[in-house]
């Protein structure tokens, strides 16, 4: 006993990626019908990340044919090796689990360049943010799932935590391979940079903070504005290091496979929604209902308002751009086309990034209420679900007030979280107003 | 979104008088504002930039320009008038060419004096008698007439029937009583023609004040004409099946019967239309279910068909009759051998055995002679293949009369075109209508290509028709026609009929109402404020 304790005193990490892989393996292992089940749920798989249509995809693939030919697979061609196994996924989910925990280490969520929080010393143990991912049940459920939508969230994860390192480069590279596999991501182009750019200039800020006397620490330091990069120079190259990966994966893409088919089939299928298969997000029921003629203006109106919130999180979030990041990663897992738990999963656990403003929602806001409301949908959904689709004693509406009342609980945590964002900063502004009530004027 | 959110301390309330000064906020700092006016701008720039353009692509409504003056002239019958010209060519055995031309000045003056047949613009011409009729001579004429004045034989006329000839023997009467004779003979090989022209035109725009008026019969008799006949089509499919009710007869010798008695027929037909021959032969065909079957009557030691079993007596649903083969319809020839213990069979009322179909065929039930056979003759079929040409002439739409096929030919020609250029024309009028009357459908490239090559087909038909090219008429008219159906039931049009421009509001404001409040206010609010400041500043 003393043993044990004594190792996770000392390895605390080990003993967390261990237990974590242990889980899944074993969970494989004693249910191998279970992998099986999950892909077939629709929460888990959705048309553009389905374990089983990349299997389609890599039979085609192998056998010499063109793999976007049968109008079923509309994952991304550099996964064409060889299927995964979920010794891989499990692999991926460590070292996202991983990458979290640098993330969470390197400080990045509480102090930046003109701004450190109050509450800094609040801040959950990396550990544990790394444990909130890998012990989440929507993750898990995920990883036996095999989605390919994790490896989207495993190069999020590590674009964002390059963007900690202020390594621009290989975050925007990240980036790129995170929208090379599914579309999404590109959304975070700006609060990535943002994050990346202020990580940049972190230490010449730290520099000059320590190099003041002691009268001006804590408060606003004139920093030498020469010593920075400059703000839309490193903004243009980071963009261009994007697109150049970007095109570079096309390229790559293209020599393995016979035709550009699939940049249609895999970019198009999420812009223009062909395949209607119920799933947790927002569209589905909305375009089965859609009258054609309105069906592309309001498929352009869903991705206008996912886009348009990008650049203003950026704006208001600038002195805390690691929030910014992960508020539009809410945005993304809410309101994304083929939504998934996997997603959603991720989000929520990659929320305790910003653990040191947990008290502000958790006393101010309706925290509790929503994770209600999510355990409450977690449970009804797939019962939902059989009610309608398989014991036909329900119809489409079940389900898809399911699927409200869940995108609703993760708004409120959303909004909730931006909430204590804010409330943060505020309050470092203007510390008599701690602890009162404030309202929106 | 809480993108706005300025935490503020809450005021006190009023009657603390105390706490007054907090109860105004502190005012907000310069860099602040400008944030928050960043993110409004940065909101309305996606929707401006963005959104606008992309509702204005998506949702206009792609309305090609037609020729709307043109397709009303036509549907109102002002881009044409029906005439046919008709050349006549009178050869005369009379050597002397003054006595001759006599006669064609003497007929001319007859037609344009009268009005019996003024639909048809006709131009007499002379001609030289030869015995020897050459088939290219039939081209130069619609109607050729052989006045052989040598014969001794009383006053007679007849027509060919391969051959737009018609032999006159005027005999001993004078040339004026010749002429009159004549006259009237080419009337009534056009009268019953200019009847059915002028049935046609009654009900549309085109109906001219030359035509003439019908009896309720005649309007009858035609009317079943046309409700019997297949609609035009360039190719025909017949399909000649042998349905036996017992094992025998189990074949039948098809080809031969189909050289002999049915080919002169098919080969004069096929300058209007193609056709294809199919044939089957189906044993232990049984009756359908839905009908009483025959009746054995003692009186006659004959089996009755009712009447009212006529049109339930093809078995739709187990003989292989197949609905459609390819493009073009297909007309059925049914011909039915009853059992020996059901024989003779034939139809009650008037104990006939063949009967029509209107548009789908005709049906024969053959009762063998004694000697029973396993297959039919070429011999036994004769009969039978004559009531199916004539069946045959009857849905194509060959007009009954006058007894020279040619002439008929010519007749169905005309009134195939005819008919094909009203229904194009009402059809180029209903869709003008309806594309003026409902101005948020989208009309697509393809129905201003459609209606331009209707227009451009109709106004070579109409030439052809007066310049008496009657087959390139019928042509360009069926294609006319196809092109106008083409573009009024084109499906992305039909689509967007019935979604007035009011149910657009229920479309948007749902979703994009609660959008656009708080974009809106927020700018309002934003803009208020800065003209305050302006104004407070100045």
């Amino acid at each position: 006993m003393n043993t044990i304790t004594k190792v996770y005193a000392d390895h605390p990490k080990t003993l967390l990626f261990s237990s974590a892989a242990a889980l899944r393996i074993l969970l494989v292992l004693a249910f191998p019908a279970l992998p099986d089940l999950l892909t077939g749920r629709v929460e888990i798989s959705s048309p553009v990340s389905s374990f089983t249509r990349l299997q389609e995809g890599l039979f085609l693939y192998q056998r010499g044919l063109d793999p976007y030919d049968g109008g079923i697979f509309h994952q991304s061609p550099t996964i064409l090796g060889r299927l995964p196994t979920i010794l891989l996924y499990t692999a991926l989910d460590i070292l996202s689990a991983s990458n979290l925990c640098h993330i969470a280490a390197s400080g990045a969520a509480y102090a930046s360049r003109s701004y450190t929080s109050p509450r800094h010393h609040r801040h959950w143990n990396p550990v544990s943010v790394a444990a909130a991912y890998l012990l989440n049940p929507l993750t898990l459920l995920t990883c036996l799932g095999r989605p390919t939508s994790v490896f989207a969230i495993f190069f999020v994860i590590l674009s964002v935590r390059e963007a900690c390192r202020a390594r621009s480069v290989t975050s925007a590279f990240a980036l790129a391979l995170a929208s090379y596999v599914s579309l999404h991501p590109v959304l975070l182009l700006p609060p990535v940079g943002l994050l990346c750019y202020d990580r940049v200039c972190l230490p010449a800020t730290e520099a000059a903070g320590r190099g003041g006397d002691g009268e001006t620490k804590g408060k606003k330091v004139a920093i030498d504005q020469r010593s920075q990069p400059s703000g839309l120079g490193f903004g243009l190259i980071y963009l261009a290091t994007f697109v150049f990966s970007v095109a570079f994966l096309f390229v790559l893409s293209r020599l393995l496979l016979p035709s550009w088919n699939f940049i249609p089939s895999v970019y198009l299928t999420p812009l223009t929604l062909p395949d209607l298969t119920p799933n947790p997000g927002l569209w589905w029921y909305f375009f089965i209902e859609m009258f054609d003629a309105f069906r592309n203006f309001f498929l352009g109106v869903f991705w206008l308002h996912m886009l348009s919130y990008s650049v203003p999180f950026c704006l208001r979030l600038q002195k805390q751009p690691l929030a910014a990041v992960v508020c539009m990663m809410g945005i993304i897992a809410i309101f994304e086309p083929y939504a998934n738990i996997g997603e959603v999963g991720f989000w929520l656990s990659s929320i305790t990034l910003l653990s040191h403003t947990f008290e502000l929602a958790s006393t101010h806001r309706y925290t509790f209420a929503a994770l209600a409301a999510l355990l409450y949908t977690v449970m009804l959904g797939p019962v939902f679900h059989h009610l309608w689709l398989y014991a036909g004693s329900g119809n489409a509406n079940f389900f898809y007030a399911i699927t409200l009342v869940w995108a609703l609980a993760l708004i409120i945590l959303l909004t909730d979280t931006v909430y204590s964002v804010l409330r943060d900063e505020w309050e470092s502004e203007r510390p008599e107003g701690k602890g009162k009530e404030v309202r929106q004027l | 979104m809480a993108e706005l959110e300025k935490p503020a301390v809450k005021p006190s309330t009023a009657e603390d008088p105390s706490r007054k000064d907090q109860a105004s906020p502190p005012p907000e700092s310069p860099a602040a504002t400008w944030t928050r006016r960043c993110i409004i701008i940065a909101f309305w720039s996606v929707v401006i930039c963005l959104g606008l353009p992309h509702w204005i692509w998506t949702t206009s409504i792609h309305r090609s320009d037609l020729p709307l003056e043109t397709m009303n002239s036509w549907a109102d019958g002002k881009a044409h008038r029906f005439q046919y010209p008709l050349s006549i060519r009178i050869d005369t055995t009379e050597k002397d060419h003054e006595s001759r031309a006599a006669l064609v000045a003497d007929l001319t003056k007859k037609f344009q004096q009268s009005s019996d047949l003024p639909l048809y613009d006709i131009n007499i011409s002379p001609g030289h008698y030869s015995e020897g009729f050459l088939p290219e001579q039939e081209k130069d004429a619609d109607l050729v007439v052989y006045v052989d004045n040598e014969s001794k034989s009383p006053q007679q006329a007849s027509l060919r029937p391969w051959a737009p000839v018609l032999d006159v023997q005027p005999g001993h009467a004078g040339p004026s009583a010749a002429s009159e004779f004549i006259f009237h003979e080419i009337v009534r090989a056009y009268a019953d023609e200019q009847r059915s022209l002028s049935h046609l035109m009654s009900d549309s725009p085109f109906v001219s004040d030359k035509g003439i008026a019908l009896t309720a019969d005649q309007k009858t008799k035609l009317d079943a004409r046309t409700t019997r006949a297949f609609k035009y089509a360039s190719m025909y499919h017949l399909t000649f099946s042998l349905f036996s009710a017992s094992a025998t007869p189990s074949a039948w010798d098809i080809d031969v019967a189909m050289q002999q008695y049915l080919s002169p027929l098919l080969r004069q037909l096929s300058n209007v239309s193609r056709f294809t021959v199919d044939t089957q032969v189906q044993l232990h065909a049984a009756f359908s279910p839905s009908i009483a079957g025959p009746q054995f009557d003692q009186a006659s030691g004959k089996w009755h068909l009712q009447k009212t079993d006529l049109s339930g007596f093809v078995n739709a649903a187990e003989w292989p009759l197949n609905p459609s083969i390819g493009a073009g319809p297909t007309i059925n020839f049914v011909l039915y051998v009853p059992t020996k213990d059901q024989s003779p069979l034939e139809i009650a009322e008037t104990g006939g055995t063949s009967w029509l179909i209107p548009q789908w065929g005709g049906v024969q039930i053959y009762n063998p002679s004694n000697k029973q056979d396993s297959a039919l003759s070429a011999d036994d079929l004769e009969a039978v293949m004559l009531t199916f040409a004539d069946q045959l002439t009857a849905l194509v739409g060959l007009p009954p009369s006058p007894p020279s096929l040619t002439l008929r030919l010519a007749s169905m020609t005309r009134e195939r075109t005819t008919s094909l250029i009203l229904s194009a024309s009402s059809t180029l009028g209903a869709l003008s209508r309806l594309t003026l009357k409902l101005t948020s459908i989208a009309i697509p490239n393809s129905v201003a290509k459609s209606v331009d090559e209707t227009i451009a087909r109709l106004e070579q038909a109409c030439l052809d028709l007066r310049e008496g090219r009657y087959n390139n008429a019928l042509a360009n008219a069926r294609i006319a026609n196809d092109e106008a159906e083409k573009a009024f039931f084109e499906p992305s049009m039909v689509g967007q009929v019935y979604f007035p421009d009011e149910h657009k509001v229920a479309v948007y404001v749902p979703l994009l109402g609660p959008v656009a409040v708080p974009l809106v206010m927020a700018a309002v609010k934003e803009l208020l404020s800065l003209r305050r400041r302006k104004v407070k500043s100045t």
